[in-house]
């Protein structure tokens, strides 16, 4: 097994540790998420550059060697900070939520470049400016294309009974596995508006943020419910940014 | 800990340890040399310690510390209540103090919106500072968080807080500290200051 890991990696979540070191938990491409100890990390900002901040995509160098539980990291090269400082709450909060996504999901010592692509393609549609209006769609389409990234996602689009197009509603299975065609659904309820289907099934396979604010609103509270039911089998209790998150949405703050 | 220690003394640097930057040896030799010196020296020290928590607390206007209903800053009657500086942290107000560069009063949040580590909102003093401005506005609201993505946030927050108010919200500057080599900088330290130039002044 190699002593030194050179992945490129985004940093999720930044701890104190002790006085001057910092804990921080990457999710490399290489080896999933890693804790790693990025020793003297806050009193000198020489060795690490201020880079070591969530939403900071990165080269890293570690060394493997464990002191302690902890693998340490000797080197970090900005990339690309993925958010920037210029940000609002809203966006921050869903930004956290994506990261912590990531952290809860990946899979220590687990190769999985997927889930980084979908990290540093998601995290950048929070930064700048964002409205109220845009947190909605953007943590819907990011939710469904992380659930596609973890084999979770029906099609959207095709019948999951009789394979055809579920036009002009999908009703979301009873049985919970997917979306139907009006002369397959039993029921006839749940019915989410064809074009919201569509255009959330064209953000998840373009991951752009463009795509993702098409997605209509008028039908859209459905589907939300459904991915958040998905992503509950992946993660199952609400983190910290999630509760952020929908406290702000609601508009609690 | 060391067992051939009296235990008085072990208990002591076990106390001592849990400041920050004080290490178990560290801890250990404080612990000595408290022993060493004269007793009244001991005794101070305890009481000084026993009295920190009833003699200091935070100060009803801006939450800085005080030893009286208002802390040294907000009851000194030669600061200019025009100017509010509003910080994360006591130890910010006191960096800024430090630079004598203000002569204003402070409002201290309490640290910055990061919902990452389940700091929203209401875990904030934002109502105490929108009540204070009501009660009593001032001409401009300096917002002096730290220059990070959760500093600009909170700092965004509370902009939208203010929104509709006839009050001036400034933002303290942030780029190329002084004194520094511009080849030792970091990317986003530099980065910043590029975006943040200001005219040159003749």
């Amino acid at each position: 097994m190699p002593s030194q890991l050179i992945s490129p990696a985004v940093v999720v979540r930044v701890q104190n540790y002790g006085e001057a070191d910092l804990i921080v938990a990457l999710l490399t491409a290489d080896r999933g998420r890693l804790d790693v100890l990025a020793r003297s990390a806050r009193s000198s900002r020489k060795r690490f550059a201020g880079v070591l901040r969530p939403f900071c995509q990165l080269q890293v160098l570690v060394d493997l060697k464990r002191h302690g539980s902890l693998a340490t990291l000797t080197g970090a090269e900005l990339e690309r900070d993925l958010l920037g400082t210029d940000v609002e709450y809203g966006a921050l909060c869903l930004a956290s939520y994506l990261c912590e996504l990531a952290a809860h999901v990946s899979q220590p010592e687990h190769a999985d470049p997927q889930l980084l692509r979908w990290l540093t393609a998601c995290v950048p549609w929070c930064a700048g400016r964002t409205v109220a209006e845009d947190l909605p769609p953007l943590k819907l389409a990011s939710e469904a294309a992380l659930l596609r990234v973890l084999g979770l996602l029906p099609d959207l689009l095709i019948c999951g009974r009789c394979s055809g197009d579920v036009q002009p509603v999908g009703h979301w299975d009873p049985d919970g596995h997917g979306l139907l065609c009006p002369h397959c659904s039993p029921t006839q309820r749940e019915a989410t508006p064809y074009l919201v289907l569509a255009q959330l099934q064209a953000s998840v396979m373009a991951l752009d943020r463009a795509s993702a604010l098409l997605i209509p609103a008028t039908g859209r509270s459905l589907v939300e419910d459904r991915m958040q039911r998905l992503l509950r089998q992946a993660v199952p209790q609400a983190g910290r940014a999630e509760r952020a998150l929908r406290s702000h949405m609601l508009g609690l703050d | 800990m060391d067992a051939s220690l009296p235990l008085a003394v072990e208990r002591l640097a076990r106390l001592l340890g849990r400041l920050p930057g004080v290490g178990e040896r560290s801890a250990q030799r404080l612990a000595l040399h408290v022993l060493a010196q004269p007793v009244d020296y001991a005794k101070g020290l305890g009481e000084a310690l026993a009295g920190l928590h009833d003699e200091v607390h935070f100060c009803n206007e801006c939450f800085h510390l005080a030893e009286e209903e208002l802390c040294r800053i907000c009851s000194n009657p030669h600061r200019d209540p025009q100017l509010l500086c509003v910080v994360e942290e006591v130890a910010d107000l006191l960096a800024i103090e430090r630079s004598g560069e203000f002569r204003g009063l402070y409002h201290v949040l309490g640290g910055a919106l990061s919902p990452l580590r389940g700091v929203g909102p209401r875990d904030l003093r934002f109502a105490e500072l929108v009540a204070r401005i009501a009660a009593a506005p001032p001409s401009e609201v300096i917002v002096a968080t730290s220059i990070s993505v959760e500093g600009e946030a909170t700092a965004s927050y509370l902009l939208g807080l203010l929104r509709g108010q006839t009050i001036e919200v400034t933002r303290i500057a942030s780029g190329v500290p002084q004194g520094s080599e511009l080849e030792y900088l970091d990317q986003a330290t530099l980065g910043r200051a590029m975006r943040a130039r200001l005219p040159l002044r003749r």
